[in-house]
């Protein structure tokens, strides 16, 4: 184990990055879009969008290219509305986690998170709920 | 015919171009194609799920020279959604894969059985059986998802694993910030025996009795890649009528002769590594008591604390496939006393067998997440044995040995 451990080089070791910034937006539900103002959204990181009437939340990033990745936080076990955690998303019921991306990479869950289109309207993202 | 062609033009110009905007699917993956796509992109449109987990497993018993193979458990989750706010969860287990009549090990219990309201996607409650949110184990206790053959020895037999009882609680998120609180059956202290900590007092939906009642709580919280959590217990432990309870000289009511336990954890993962570490106290103020009501030998006071260390060889492997496995190597160390401060003699006899320290190291393999391969060794050292609590002295029997090691190799699944 230490053995393991003193291959791994420092920079590595030392590169625990930030947690990443993550911000919250309220947004606007109207029949299964959802409303979020451009300037609204966190430039660097996450940012969890919620409506009322919404039963989970949104997950935004903004990528590169001006793209962006919308994902809802259900947990695809058993629906459990998810947490964000650093640089994944956690379920709190039985420990299932999904990367940044929503690929799973701790059980129970095995499908992957939604991802959820989304197009952009004047100054504002607008996303495609199911 | 003409009304509606003009209509369906109209309509055909104000509906947004994909010329006008970024296109609709920017994602390679949006467009779904086939049945199986639906289910890669994560659409469960089912309202009746059938999940699950097990274990089985091996284990070298050093001293005494023996090995022993069990499929450990067989769990099947069964939920259900009625609609937006009412769901139901199940857990059954099945351990050491037959319950036979008269012969010990196996066991099948509804290990959880409750529905669920939610209020929002943020508050929900549930009643019926469930799990505390005490410890880390309790309730995310999956072979997938924990280090070790074995489960943490502490979250064994101090803060017994898969602990439940019947109740209502509450959970709540707030960003960052999970809130619960519940309350539910109280434990007994006419069923807890010296050595298993409080693990025989609870009644875990049994014809529990509910005269003792229980309160717990837990506050967690998410900062970046570190999870931090609090619990906390408090419950009666005479589940007997005042009348029995006097005639004992215990104290009775829903919080009588009380049971207090306080936990706390950290959780970290990054790059590859993860950390983990607990510590639970737990205090019986009044075990003279019910050692004089019923000739035991409980303890005012147990703890135990474990730290864990861990790191996936195959973390800086390019991988083409998007599911990467992993490799952990890890080690824990765990210590803990069930015995910590007893009662004065002649109510209390100290064990310094239930004083124990184990060091686990091994590995996890996991091919893709829900599947996983173990093995472990674990160092157990323990405190001397009390001569006034042998029945048979050695040479009647073999001499106490404080020390032992294990070989454990496993397998696990979920799904």
């Amino acid at each position: 184990m230490l053995g393991a451990a003193g291959l791994i080089s420092v920079t590595e070791l030392l590169s625990c990055a930030a947690p990443e910034s993550l911000k919250t937006s309220k947004a606007v539900l109207n029949q299964h879009m959802l409303h979020v103002p451009l300037s609204n959204l966190n430039a660097q990181g996450l940012t969890i969008v919620r409506a009322s009437g919404m039963d989970y939340d949104i997950a935004v990033r903004k990528e590169e290219g001006n793209t962006f990745l919308a994902m809802e936080l259900r947990c695809t076990h058993f629906n459990n509305p998810l947490q964000a955690a650093g640089s994944h998303f956690h379920c709190d019921l039985h420990g299932s986690e999904f990367d940044a991306q929503g690929a799973v990479i701790k059980g129970p869950a095995s499908l992957a998170l939604q991802h959820l289109p989304w197009s952009i309207s004047g100054e504002q993202l607008i996303i495609q709920l199911q | 015919m003409k009304k509606l062609l003009i209509a369906l033009v109209i309509l055909g110009t104000r509906l947004p171009s994909r010329a006008q905007n970024v296109p609709v699917l920017a994602h390679p993956d949006q467009g779904l194609k086939t049945h199986e796509d639906s289910l890669s992109a994560g659409i469960n449109s089912s309202k009746t799920v059938l999940s699950g987990y097990g274990s089985a497993s091996y284990q070298r018993d050093f001293n005494d020279r023996k090995g022993a193979v069990t499929l450990d458990r067989a769990v099947l989750f069964v939920g259900h959604q009625f609609d937006r706010h009412w769901s139901f969860f199940s857990e059954l287990e099945v351990e050491n894969a037959k319950v036979e009549d008269g012969k010990p090990g196996g066991e099948i219990a509804m290990e959880q059985c409750y529905l669920r309201y939610n209020l929002n996607s943020r508050n929900y409650f549930v009643a019926g059986l469930y799990i505390p949110r005490i410890g880390l184990l309790n309730e995310n206790h999956i072979p997938v998802n924990f280090n070790g053959v074995e489960r943490p020895i502490v979250e064994q037999i101090v803060i017994p694993a898969t602990w439940r009882e019947l109740g209502l609680a509450w959970y709540g998120q707030f960003n960052h910030l999970q809130l619960n609180a519940g309350i539910m059956n109280g434990l007994d202290n006419s069923t807890m025996e010296h050595g298993s900590g409080i693990r025989e007092g609870r009644a875990e939906g049994l014809l529990a009795p509910a005269n003792a009642l229980a309160v717990s709580a837990s506050a967690a919280y998410h900062a970046g890649d570190f999870r931090y959590q609090v619990s906390a217990y408090a419950g009666g432990t005479t589940d007997v009528n005042a009348r029995q309870a006097d005639s004992l000289h215990l104290d009775g009511g829903a919080f009588g002769t009380p049971l207090y336990l306080g936990e706390g954890d950290m959780t970290w993962s990054h790059n590859g590594f993860s950390a983990k570490i607990l510590g639970t106290l737990i205090a019986f103020p009044d075990a003279a008591k019910v050692n004089a009501a019923y000739g035991k030998n409980l303890p005012e006071q147990m703890y135990g604390w474990y730290a864990e260390l861990g790191y996936d060889l195959l973390n800086l492997k390019e991988w083409k496939q998007s599911i990467r496995p992993k490799l952990i190597a890890f080690a824990r160390l765990e210590m803990l006393d069930l015995n910590t401060r007893i009662p004065e003699a002649p109510l209390g006899l100290y064990d310094g067998t239930l004083q124990q320290r184990h060091l686990i190291a091994g590995f996890s393999f996991l091919p893709i997440p829900n599947l996983v391969i173990k093995a472990d060794i674990r160092l157990l050292h323990t405190g001397d044995q009390n001569p006034d609590l042998v029945i048979h002295p050695s040479p009647n029997s073999l001499a106490y040995q404080p020390n032992n090691h294990f070989l454990n190799i496993g397998i696990g699944y979920s799904f």
